[in-house]
């Protein structure tokens, strides 16, 4: 069952939580709504859910208007952070609770319900614990029984609120990629909030960024991760360097440098732009114009790259950035502190300077080609 | 002081000889530490203890025979059921009414919760004697709705229902006070994935948020109970003292007090500290084995 998001509002007092925000979520897709605390994420997830009224706008479950739906009537599997089982029950009574308190009319035998019950716990691999209490599993294990408790009473869609954040890093490693392999399986539409961007981009078919109660991107994980449309979607998904440029006769300059590093399809100027590129997408070059001198101010070397801090004199003051380079080949070149250097971003993102929330410059995204070219063209003119 | 023993210890000698742990620097001396225990137990002993014992002793002074002919009196008869009727009413009601305001107080923001908690705690802050006074100045015959309650033949003050109006107030807050913290500490999550998964209002009530407070709610009715049965001083004020009408088991053992009648009074008295003694144990059971489901152990 696809959702609409139409224009939703919501307010917590004078705090506006979603300021109209429009998403659709296609049927059996998993979904992650990405963001920083306070962007809206989970007040979203809420308000799909039904659990949170709306000030404004929307929802569509299918073609019907869900939007006045109480929360029982929208059959959302919902998971808690905090897990939310009811202490006093066993495991097994938890997931058929939500068969147990159905009508008359619609509950299942309590065979139906036993025989389910057994089928989900397989499911989620913890056959033969129907009689244990909460208080007797790990969390892993109370994060699984929430779950299939969510998947009892077969939902229209699951919804999950940061389900690994009350988790250990191996056993939410492990989590991950059984829930990848579950909704595989089971083919549920899914949705779940996540602040780790790692998660998000490992589990997702779609990633929705959010920000301040606004969507800054939806898209597929390579998307928002190598197009990114806002400063914020670049910067969260990453830790960026910033460097300074200008845009002159539809061609990206990097501060300092002679020769353009990039092409883009708008001729007119535009004035100074801030040039995003994370630390793997630089290229330590020699002699090229387009490059940034440098100096190499500390040097640390991880597993197979090696991480530079350069400071830069890109003619705006020293300014120092990360870059990660695959570990040369220590017979040929070891970089030391005080070494010289030139670096190129390969890859990058250019947004205007001032305004921070328009779209990036439609500049082409991994210019080789256009580099390439500029560089046989300074070369042509050297020579003659 | 001479408590720090700064000589190095002995290793302990595995597996048998264990480590003697002694937190030297915050420990008083000896003789100082069976000090203050000897005091606080004296203290317990004169002011708690001994008037305890002393009920039994004068109760049973003429003998066990005469400790039950107190209770064949009619008066007496009916001082108890009395007490039993306001108590069965009251207890109740400040259940319902507990249960309500800590749901609405734990899980909602209104404006005027913070008055309505303030409001709640306000029987604990007035004498038991002004409560009283309060419904006589209100069903009194001079009082607001005195006339009302004369016109439609309704007799509040110096009858039963005003001794259980007045029973209700006294004993209001213990309910609420203990299911509020409580409430709010778990939160709403429970409830919100009941609803989730289909739940009415009701039946999540009852099957989700019901069984999770009810060690706090047992605790909280306890001690209304003991409330409502041992109370003097606002009763009194309302009751009128209409031997074998309206006195309850306190007021009954003032009257017999003051008839002389020692035996019957303190036989009287008696059952009231069995009834003492039964709800402190209940109670001291109840926070030993659920002290993490209650919230008055954590507010002590």
């Amino acid at each position: 069952m696809d959702i609409r998001v139409k224009n939703v509002q919501k307010y917590f007092g004078g705090f506006h939580a979603l300021r109209g925000v429009n998403l659709d979520i296609a049927s059996g897709e998993l979904l992650a709504l990405l963001g920083p605390s306070g962007s809206g994420k989970t007040t979203l997830l809420r308000a799909i859910a039904g659990l949170e009224p709306l000030d404004g706008g929307q929802i569509m479950f299918g073609d019907a208007d869900a939007t006045r739906l109480t929360v029982q009537q929208r059959k959302v599997g919902f998971v808690f952070q905090q897990y939310a089982l009811f202490k006093h029950m066993t495991i097994a009574d938890n997931i058929a609770f939500g068969l147990k308190v159905r009508s008359k009319a619609e509950r299942p035998s309590a065979d139906t319900i036993h025989k389910r019950v057994a089928e989900l716990l397989e499911l989620v691999q913890l056959g033969g614990l129907e009689k244990r209490y909460p208080s007797q599993l790990s969390g892993g294990q109370k994060q699984r029984v929430a779950l299939a408790r969510a998947l009892a009473i077969e939902p229209r869609v699951l919804l999950l609120d940061e389900p690994f954040g009350a988790l250990d890093a191996k056993v939410r490693k492990d989590l991950r990629r059984w829930l990848r392999k579950l909704h595989r399986e089971t083919g549920y539409t899914t949705i779940f909030v996540t602040h780790d961007q790692e998660e998000a981009l490992e589990l997702a078919d779609r990633v929705v960024v959010m920000n301040k109660g606004q969507i800054e991107q939806v898209g597929t994980t390579d998307e928002v991760y190598d197009r990114p449309r806002t400063p914020f979607v670049f910067d969260f998904l990453g830790t960026p360097n910033i460097l300074p440029g200008y845009v002159t006769g539809g061609r990206i300059h990097l501060t300092g440098a002679v020769a353009p590093i990039g092409t883009t399809a708008l001729a007119a100027d535009r004035g100074t732009v801030d040039i995003y590129a994370r630390p793997g997408d630089f290229e330590v070059v020699e002699g090229d114009a387009a490059a940034l001198p440098g100096t190499v101010v500390e040097a640390q070397r991880t597993g197979f790259l090696v991480r530079l801090t350069v400071q830069l004199q890109n003619g705006s003051g020293d300014q120092t950035i990360e870059i990660e380079i695959p570990h040369p080949d220590p017979d040929i070149r070891v970089w030391r502190i005080g070494d010289p250097i030139r670096v190129k971003p390969v890859r990058f993102s250019t947004f205007p300077r001032d305004a921070q929330d328009l779209p990036p410059l439609p500049a082409a995204p991994v210019p080789e080609a256009i580099v390439e070219h500029a560089v046989a063209e300074r070369r042509a003119r050297t020579r003659a | 002081m001479s408590a720090l023993d700064t000589a190095p210890r002995e290793p302990a000698k595995l597996p048998f000889e264990p480590l003697i742990q002694t937190n030297a620097v915050i420990t008083e001396q000896p003789w100082i530490r069976w000090m203050l225990i000897a005091t606080a137990l004296l203290f317990l002993a004169v002011f708690l203890f001994m008037p305890l014992v002393s009920v039994f002793v004068e109760a049973l002074r003429k003998g066990v025979q005469a400790y039950f002919d107190s209770f064949t009196n009619t008066d007496t008869l009916s001082a108890v059921k009395l007490t039993l009727i306001a108590a069965g009413i009251a207890v109740p009601a400040n259940l319902v009414f507990g249960l309500c305001a800590a749901w609405a107080i734990a899980k909602f923001d209104f404006r005027g919760k913070q008055l309505l908690i303030t409001l709640i705690d306000l029987p604990f802050s007035v004498s038991p004697v002004v409560a009283g006074l309060i419904y006589v100045l209100i069903f009194g015959s001079h009082g607001w709705a005195g006339p009302w309650a004369s016109d439609h033949d309704i007799k509040v003050i110096f009858a039963v229902p005003g001794i259980v109006l007045a029973t209700i107030f006294v004993t209001f807050p213990f309910i609420a006070r203990e299911l509020i913290p409580l409430m709010q500490e778990l939160g709403s999550d429970d409830e919100q994935a009941a609803l989730s998964l289909g739940a009415s209002g009701w039946q999540t009530f009852w099957h989700v948020t019901l069984p999770n407070i009810r060690w706090g709610l047992l605790y909280g009715v306890l001690l209304c109970n003991a409330r409502a049965m041992g109370e003097f001083g606002a009763v009194s004020v309302v009751s009128g003292h209409i031997r074998g009408l309206t006195n309850t088991m306190p007021l009954q053992i003032e009257i017999l007090y003051n008839d002389y009648q020692f035996v019957s009074a303190f036989s009287v008295a008696s059952l009231l500290a069995l009834l003492a003694l039964v709800t402190l144990g209940a109670k001291s059971f109840l926070e030993w084995h659920y002290a993490d489901q209650l919230a008055a152990t954590r507010r002590h």
